[in-house]
Formats: structure tokens, C-alpha cells, sequence
């Protein structure tokens, strides 16, 4: 659940955001606090690989947006989560 | 603190830094980094540099350059050897022909190769050959290896006119001394010599003639530095090559990996499965090698004999013919040659024709069999599975491709 590229969706998922905005995002809602490189190398695979493009900006915090492949990759690990949370929840008789 | 993280920064790839440096300096000034935030930065260029578009270039360089300084340490470590190298001729001055003369020349080669004179030669106190190799290996290991790779016989070719026959042969002898490869090549002309005497050959008056002394090299044969230095780099690029498409690619290539890895287990499990093929072979020399012989092989009547005949261009007449037979039986393979050897010759012997049938190399067991070749049926197997590979992978880029 650490995962940075899971992270970075979850948080562009409510909307486009710059680096330090998608950092302190990710503190909030996972606890976990990625460093600058951590980030910005999860940042350049993530934009090679087509999941988030950069929005047009005249200011040198660059914003990103996630794309509908990237959308499309969060459901999918969404979805994985949750069948091994029901698992594990199932087993340890809490659901 | 932001000082040292600009600088760490600028150990990301120059490309990286045009198209990212800006947002980054700036993420740096908002937050308020402290040692982690350096590790990270330092982590993170460095993970950026070995994946970055030159990749390739930087591992490839960076391996072939440590295969270079491999190869180099290893090619002076390695101890040097010479080759002294003799030509010699014989032959008689007329009679004979060259396939006696060449069979002179190859009894006698035998009686110098052997297991005694050899041993002799080894542990002569002038010579004290493989001292330190004679510490710890059998003396039996150093013969064989004397014999198969440091000795060489070779028959330069046939230089006279039939009628007076002679054979141009040279004898070389490879060794970390450069003087006592000459003082072995020496004492084997003398074995040759010696040997040569006694032959029994046809034809008057026998000829052995030293064309060249056994030479005093001046040069090492080996290590042969351009060869090792060469391998290294080039092995080293390899290296380079595959380390960056797996640091590139990780998961295509760890699937490549697996799937290769299965291919090749299941190719040599299957394998196993293959009855093990023997083939036993031997050779006879037939002077004349006529029509009347020729209808005696096909009569032999052993099916899956396979029979072989050369045509010796040397020795009008004279033809040298290979029996063999395979079975998943090394022994009745070996027994169905020597039945038909033994047949030849008996047939040989009824028509008064002794002599003309000369067993060159008699049936062996065979030691290990034919076929299946396990190793080219795993290599095929792991040929499969990165078949396999490509395939699933093109099928999941699809899946992730279309639209949803």
C-alpha cells in the first residue's frame, strides 16, 4: 500500500496537482511521506508510461492530471486491494 | 541543507534536469528538507542515471571497461608458453608407396606418445617437466593433457613423386620454458628417429631427413593477449547490454527470465524421456579396394550396419571403410561392429588376402551416447519459453491498450 505510482493516482485522482501539493496530499491520506526523489522518479516513469501528463503552466510548480490509463490502472489495483482487504478480513472473522 | 540537495540534483542525467530540473528546485524550496530528503535526492539520482535513455550506453561502457581491466590482469597472470617447432621428412628412396610411408609415420608417433615415453620424458631430471602440476594432479592427467594438447604431430603433405615416396611431417611442443620446449622437441625427433629405424617398410633405402632444427622460440604462443583483451571487452558489453535491460525493463525481463528458465527444464525433463541412442564405429584399411570386396560388404547382411567408404586420394586402390552401428545398447552396438570386422577379416583370411585388411580403429564402446543431445534440446526449450514470453507480454500490452 506504499506503492509511490498508487499513491500519486490516489491523489491526482480528486484533481490536478504540483509536486509538493501531491506530497503533503499524501501525508494526509496515507500517512506516508514520499521524499523529492522518491516523487519525482515515480513522477518521470509515471509520465513515460502515459498514467499522468503535465498540465500547461506558466509557474514552476508543475501541475499534473491524471489520464484515463492512469484512471484506469488505479481501478484495476482499487479492485485487487479490496479482494485481498475482504480476504484477510474474512479470514481474521472482522467482516 | 537546500545547498547540498541542489548539488545532489545535479547527479541527475543532464535530460532529466531540462525537462524536470525547474519543478524540482522548486518542490525543494517549498518543503523543508533535511538528511532524508538528501538520501532520497542522492537515491533518486542514481536510480535516474542507471535508467535513464543512455543506460545502455553507460552499463555497456562501464562493463566492457571492467572486462578490459579483467582480461588485462588475467592475460599477465596466466603464464606465458613457447612453441618449438621441428620439420622433418621420410621416405624411402624407391618402392613403397605413401600410405606406408604415412603408416610409419603414425606407429611411430604412437611409440613416442606413449604412456612410457612420456612418463620417461616428464620425469627426466634434466627436463623435470609440470613440477609443480605433478604435485597435485595424477601423472596419468599430465600424459593426457602432454599428449592431446601440448604435442603436435602434423603431416605438412606429400612432396615426391609416387615411385619414391617421403612425407614432410612436422613436430611442435608447447611449454611455459622456452628452452626446454626446444630440448623435448629435440629428444622426440630422436624418438622418431629411433623408431623410424626399426620400421618395417617396403622399399629400399629408407630416408629421415631434419628440414628444420626444433626451433628456440622467441615469442609466447599464449596467453594470446589481443584474443583475451578482445573477449573481455566484448564479453563485458554483453554483460553491460543485459544488466540494462533488466534494470530498464524489470518485470519484462524477469518474466523473460522465468519463462526461459521453465522452457529449458521442461526441454531437459523431456529429454529424458528419449531412449539414449549409442553409435559404435570402426575403421579398416582395404588395399585393393575392388568390385569383389564390394559385393562382400553388401553381403555382410546386418541390417542398420551403416557402411562408409573414402577413397584414399594418396594411395590408388587403397580405400579406408567405416562400420558403424547404433542401438540404445552401447554393447550391442559395439558387438554388431566387431561381428562385421570380424567377418571381413575371417573372409580376408579364407581367400588368402591377409595383409590387405588392416584394422585402423577396431569397435568401441561408446561412452556416451548420440543422441538425444540434451543440451541442444534444453537450449530449444528455453528458446520456446522466451517465445512464450513475447507472446503473453504482446497480449497483456493489448489488454492494457484498449480502451475501457
Amino acid at each position: 500500500m506504499t506503492d509511490p505510482i498508487i499513491l500519486i493516482l490516489a491523489s491526482l485522482a480528486a484533481g490536478e496537482k504540483h509536486g509538493y501539493a501531491i506530497m503533503e496530499d499524501i501525508t494526509g491520506f496515507a500517512g506516508v511521506r514520499l521524499g523529492p526523489g522518491t516523487l519525482y522518479g515515480a513522477i518521470t516513469r509515471m509520465e513515460e508510461r502515459g498514467l499522468i501528463a503535465a498540465v500547461e503552466s506558466t509557474d514552476r510548480r508543475q501541475p499534473y492530471r491524471i489520464t484515463p490509463q492512469g484512471r484506469r490502472q488505479l481501478t484495476e489495483a482499487v479492485a485487487s486491494m479490496d479482494r485481498i482487504t475482504a480476504a484477510a478480513a474474512e479470514r481474521l472473522k472482522l467482516a | 541543507m537546500k545547498r547540498w540537495i541542489a548539488l545532489a540534483a545535479r547527479l541527475y542525467p543532464a535530460a532529466w534536469r531540462k525537462r524536470y530540473g525547474n519543478e524540482f528546485q522548486a518542490l525543494i524550496e517549498d518543503v523543508n528538507p533535511g538528511w532524508r530528503e538528501l538520501l532520497d535526492v542522492i537515491g533518486g539520482a542514481t536510480k535516474m542515471q542507471l535508467t535513464s535513455s543512455a543506460t545502455y550506453l553507460k552499463l555497456g561502457a562501464a562493463f566492457a571497461l571492467a572486462g578490459l581491466v579483467v582480461a588485462t590482469v588475467a592475460s599477465f597472470v596466466i603464464p606465458k608458453e613457447y612453441t618449438s617447432i621441428a620439420v622433418m621428412r621420410f621416405g624411402v628412396k624407391s618402392g613403397g608407396n605413401r600410405l606406408t610411408v604415412t603408416d610409419s609415420i603414425a606407429k611411430a608417433e604412437t611409440q613416442i606418445l606413449s604412456r612410457t615415453s612420456l612418463s620417461k620424458l616428464i620425469q627426466d631430471p634434466k627436463l623435470d617437466l609440470y613440477a609443480k602440476e605433478r604435485e597435485s594432479e595424477p601423472l596419468e592427467d599430465i600424459i593426457e593433457n602432454m599428449r592431446t594438447r601440448a604435442i603436435q604431430l602434423v603431416i605438412i603433405q606429400p612432396m615426391s613423386p609416387s615411385d619414391a615416396p617421403s612425407v614432410a611431417f612436422s613436430i611442435s611442443y608447447r611449454y611455459t620454458d622456452r628452452t626446454k620446449a626446444r630440448n623435448v622437441v629435440n629428444r622426440l625427433i630422436s624418438g622418431m628417429t629411433e623408431a623410424l629405424g626399426k620400421a618395417e617398410i617396403p622399399g629400399e633405402g629408407k630416408n629421415f631427413e631434419i628440414l628444420d632444427q626444433a626451433s628456440l622460440p622467441r615469442f609466447a604462443t599464449s596467453p594470446k593477449r589481443t584474443v583475451m583483451l578482445t573477449t573481455g571487452v566484448l564479453g563485458g558489453l554483453c554483460l553491460g547490454l543485459v544488466c540494462a535491460v533488466f534494470i530498464k525493463h524489470p518485470q519484462r525481463s524477469m518474466v523473460f527470465t522465468y519463462m526461459g528458465l521453465i522452457g529449458c527444464l521442461v526441454g531437459g525433463a523431456g529429454s529424458l524421456l528419449i531412449p539414449n541412442r549409442y553409435i559404435s564405429k570402426a575403421v579398416i584399411r582395404v588395399v585393393p579396394f575392388d568390385h569383389g570386396f564390394e559385393q562382400r560388404l553388401n553381403g555382410l547382411g546386418r541390417p542398420g550396419l551403416r557402411i562408409q567408404v573414402i577413397h584414399m586420394t594418396g594411395a590408388p586402390g587403397a580405400a579406408a571403410v567405416e562400420l558403424s552401428f547404433e542401438d540404445t545398447d552401447p554393447e550391442k552396438a559395439k558387438a554388431m561392429v566387431l561381428s562385421a570386422v570380424n567377418a571381413l577379416t575371417a573372409v580376408s583370411v579364407e581367400e588368402h588376402m591377409q595383409g590387405n585388411i588392416v584394422v585402423l580403429d577396431n569397435a568401441n564402446l561408446p561412452q556416451s551416447p548420440m543422441y538425444p543431445n540434451r543440451y541442444v534440446i534444453s537450449l530449444l526449450g528455453f528458446g520456446a519459453g522466451l517465445a512464450i514470453a513475447t507472446v503473453m507480454l504482446l497480449i497483456q500490452r493489448r489488454r492494457m491498450l484498449r480502451p475501457a
